[in-house]
């Protein structure tokens, strides 16, 4: 959601003026927490889920579904428990980009029992309960990541029509009306990046070819009101994206987790780097954009586009005149470098960075790799800026800090704890596209949070050099991917001795890209394992076997002591999970296209007219109140999920009584 | 390593201790290996080890050995103790309170824990009859002293049927507080189980062994010392008991460490 500060938003030109004393007081303000807090110590684990919502609209009558624009007036209501500083709240409410959307968080963190991972599915199916509360009839709430006719006529309700000579889009689809109301940050964001840019943003999506799919694809936009810009921007063969809404009006899920202590901080994100990929493939759930069947299952490219604020000369476009670097990546994109000292050696993607900004963290005592890290962050102009909030204490506020590193948006983040609070160190995962049921999402969310007390159990190490992982990246959005892409991972897991003890690696010895052997795996094999031979236990791993990150999993849950009623939940999580890797279970995107290329009304030309949307929106609000089953796609679960832990569980743990987690 | 002669040709009496095989990758090698499987494999790690640094001279005499892995054995400060949580699961061959008393005593001898967090008692399957309370007892009395002496917090038993749990909660005089049942039936808990289980806020555990509790046969004990020592080695060896342990930094679900403790008797041979 970002930094949500109240106050008027400066212009694009004012913004940009102070953009040097953002980044320089945002880096003091960052040394200043670091040095303040470098050595906090959590001793229990604290994590929690944010799902981002999205409201529709459904007329059987006129047989339409479309976005329903009530974010804001949801919102107030949902938040008004929050605003009377009530206690122990089971859930918590933030505005996202779109007026069609909410995010819902658990009230306080899960904490670190094993019974905790079966509180998640409960508490999202409060968070959505709350919701229906307050809806209409016709009214909906809906966990997909992206609306299939974001962007065609009248695809919101009430109507709203583009305007693309006046709207802060400048859209040809999107138009103002379906961006958070609430508060000025998005509809200044959305201004600002196009301004900075020095044009519309343009996103261009492989268009699906179907038999009856036009050759070439090219769309007249003309009658929308281009003034040349889309004719320009667009692709032939591509459906042309041109608005900020279409990226972060896209809904997903994330896993927030304070670590003990900032270098199992940087750890625990170097380590689970290289599973974002994998997991997006597995979640992939995005195959249509403005009423289009793409070549592409997720929604990250098209968020990537969305909020790339570079010039014409950061992109290499143009001679370096105005601008001071040229810049790879969109801020919204994977990130470029592992945290941790130790990783160094697999950071092979050369950074760019502020070299005063740098030697400002080098004096302030901050090591090298962390340093690049910000500096790199740093190179971005602040975007949204109020006039209250340019003169800080820097001792104080985070304010500076927080506008840049709220606005690198990266498939894992690292959060410094805020001054002032007893929050700790936290890493954010980013990648996983948001599923239909409470089950599914609760599974993935289930299956990370485990992934990393497996990885800070058995000591494994996930490192390959970091433009691999970009590779991976790339792949993981192709159309099926889980089922016909291989992904380089790596094959020796457990190479590196205690990569927890600070500044030693390895026992001693620096860890060497030469002991990293990867090779390329399918997602089944990632997950599942690969054995050469039905298990023979007990014997050593043969050549080309892999042990699979479930097993692992299981290993590591055979180890410790979980009630019968987690086991059981998360039995089902995990095989839900194992059976998405394998492809027996279709990802939500494939049954997306599924539904759609099958539907009596499809004209095989890739288009998702009204009529299917409607049928598809309707059939996916049924699916998430489990009202319908479908084949080879929907898990029938019937888990233990519990809304609080059982007394047994607190009489066994009475020293882990905490009111700052969810019990 | 070849052998030319027994190397503990004199013993009858041998304790295995593991230490910690977080680090020896036994479970992440092969992620799929059965508790049985693991155990063998983390004997055969713990006498290698043993092997690389015992005197030879002093040990062809002996009659009660101690094979450990001193490099992985890991003793906490009383800092980091207070954050980990130790569970022991006994496995059991016989109902015998001696033996039960030995278990705990060299668990306490070899861990050095200070008290153990959770006990779980794994009782043998009785030849032709049913597990009763009356098998049960004799080891739960003592069980009761140690929870008493404060040297076991939070005792449990393994894989009772509702009814004996019930009998065994009425008649003790310090409860059961767990029942560590097997995996496959962590869906499908037995009704009356489960509310006895909420009523009596009772935590009802899983585990992966294989029923009847027999976690090494002793036939498999032996060929597991034959194979890593001389073959002599590992003749007659009848085990008393398993102990397998874990630390656990429970509010982070994160193992610090696992392993085995056994101990095996056999007699004396050639009477020499």
């Amino acid at each position: 959601m970002g930094l949500l500060t109240l106050g008027s938003p400066l212009s694009w030109s004012e913004t940009k003026k102070y953009a040097e004393h953002i980044r320089k007081h945002g880096i003091l303000q960052f040394i200043h927490l670091y040095n303040k807090l470098k050595d906090r110590k959590n001793d229990y684990l604290k994590w929690g889920d944010e799902v981002e919502y999205t409201l529709v609209h459904l007329d059987d009558e006129k047989k339409e579904a479309r976005l329903l624009l009530r974010g804001h007036e949801i919102l107030t209501e949902l938040r008004r428990k929050e605003d009377e500083s009530a206690e122990n709240l089971v859930t918590l409410w933030r505005p996202e980009f779109a007026a069609y959307m909410v995010e819902g968080t658990p009230g306080r963190p899960y904490g670190g029992l094993i019974s905790h991972f079966n509180m998640v599915e409960a508490n999202m199916r409060a968070r959505k309960e709350e919701v229906k509360a307050l809806l209409g009839p016709n009214e909906h709430i809906l966990c997909i990541t992206a609306f299939p006719r974001i962007g065609c006529p009248l695809f919101t309700h009430p109507e709203a029509l583009p305007d693309p000579h006046n709207s802060a889009s400048r859209s040809l689809f999107y138009p103002d009306e379906a961006i958070y109301q609430g508060h000025p940050r998005f509809k200044t964001l959305a201004r600002n990046i196009r301004e900075r840019r020095g044009e519309k943003v343009a996103m261009n999506l492989p268009i699906f070819r179907d038999s009856k799919t036009p050759k070439p694809f090219v769309e007249d936009f003309s009658s929308l009101g281009d003034d040349g810009e889309a004719a320009r921007a667009s692709l032939p063969d591509h459906v042309y994206l041109d608005a900020m809404g279409f990226g972060m009006g896209c809904c997903c899920l994330q896993m927030t987790f304070q670590a003990q202590d900032i270098t199992e901080a940087r750890y625990l994100y170097d380590q689970l780097t290289p599973l974002t990929p994998i997991v997006l493939a597995m979640s992939a759930a995005t195959p249509v954009f403005r009423g289009y069947l793409t070549d592409v299952d997720c929604r990250w490219s098209v968020i990537s586009g969305s909020v790339d604020d570079r010039t014409r000369e950061e992109r290499g476009l143009e001679p370096l005149k105005n601008d001071r670097f040229v810049i790879n990546k969109s801020r919204y994109d994977t990130i470029d470098s592992y945290l941790s000292e130790c990783s160094a050696p697999f950071n092979d993607i050369p950074l760019v960075y502020d070299e005063e900004l740098l030697q400002m963290l080098l004096d302030a005592g901050i090591d090298e790799t962390l340093g690049r890290h910000m500096a790199h962050l740093f190179i971005r102009d602040p975007v949204v800026l109020y006039g209250e909030k340019v003169d800080i204490d820097d001792e104080e506020d985070s304010d500076h800090f927080e506008n840049i590193q709220s606005t690198n948006w990266q498939n894992m983040r690292f959060k410094p704890p805020p001054p002032n609070s007893s929050i700790g160190w936290r890493i954010e995962f980013r990648p996983t596209e948001i599923q239909l049921t409470e089950f599914e999402n609760a599974a993935f969310v289930v299956f990370v949070v485990l992934l990393t007390r497996v990885i800070a159990t058995f000591k494994l190490n996930f490192l390959m050099p970091i433009s691999q992982v970009d590779a991976n990246l790339r792949t993981a959005q192709n159309r099926d991917a889980v089922l016909r892409e291989r992904f380089h991972f790596r094959q020796d897991l457990i190479s590196c001795d205690s990569p927890l003890q600070a500044q030693e690696c390895c026992g001693g010895r620096p860890c060497e890209q030469e002991g990293a052997k990867v090779a390329l795996m399918s997602i089944d094999e990632i997950v599942n394992g690969k054995v050469s031979l039905p298990s023979r236990p007990a014997r050593p791993r043969q050549a080309g076997e892999f042990a699979g990150l479930i097993p692992l999993i299981n290993s590591y849950l055979g180890t410790i002591e979980a009630d019968v009623d987690t086991h059981c939940s998360i039995r089902q999580y995990l095989k839900f999970i194992s059976l998405r890797a394998s492809g027996k279970l279709r990802t939500t995107a494939r049954w997306i296209r599924d539904f759609v290329t099958q539907h009596p009304l499809y004209q095989q030309d890739s288009v998702v007219s009204s009529a299917i949307n409607y049928d598809l929106v309707k059939l996916m609000v049924a699916l998430s109140e489990g009202d319908e089953h479908i084949p080879n796609f929907s898990y029938s679960a019937r888990t233990k999920t519990v809304d609080s832990l059982p007394p047994s569980v607190l009489a066994d743990n009475p020293r882990l009584k905490d009111d700052s987690v969810l019990q | 390593m070849e052998f030319p002669q027994p190397v503990i040709p004199k013993c009858v009496s041998i304790t295995i201790h593991s230490g910690n095989i977080l680090h020896g990758n036994i479970l992440t090698q092969n992620p799929r290996i059965t508790p049985t499987e693991e155990l063998k494999e983390a004997i055969a790690q713990t006498v290698q080890a043993w092997l690389c640094h015992v005197d030879q001279k002093t040990v062809e005499e002996a009659t009660d050995v101690v094979c450990e892995n001193k490099p992985c054995i890991e003793i906490y400060s009383d800092e980091d103790r207070t954050d980990l949580k130790l569970t022991v699961k006994l496995f059991l061959t016989s109902f015998d309170s001696k033996t039960f008393q030995n278990a705990v005593d060299s668990v306490f001898q070899h861990l050095n824990p200070g008290r153990i967090d959770r006990l779980l008692v794994a009782f043998p399957s009785p030849k032709d009859e049913e597990i009763s309370l009356t098998h049960a007892m004799p080891v739960w009395k003592e069980v009761e002293l140690l929870v008493n002496d404060e040297r076991i917090i939070s005792p449990g038993v393994c894989d009772f049927k509702s009814e004996l749990f019930q009998q065994l909660f009425e008649a003790a005089e310090v409860k059961p507080k767990a029942n560590q049942i097997n995996l496959a039936s962590c869906c499908v808990i037995p009704p009356e189980l489960s509310e006895f289980a909420n009523q009596n806020s009772i935590l009802l555990l899983t585990h992966n062994d294989p029923a009847g509790n027999e976690l090494l046969p002793s036939e498999q004990l032996q060929q597991v010392l034959s194979r890593n020592m001389h073959v002599w080695d590992g003749e007659s060896w009848s085990l008393q008991w398993v102990a397998r342990y874990t630390y656990m930094l429970e509010g982070r679900g994160i193992v610090r460490s696992k392993g085995f403790l056994l101990a095996a008797e056999r007699p004396l041979r050639f009477g020499d």
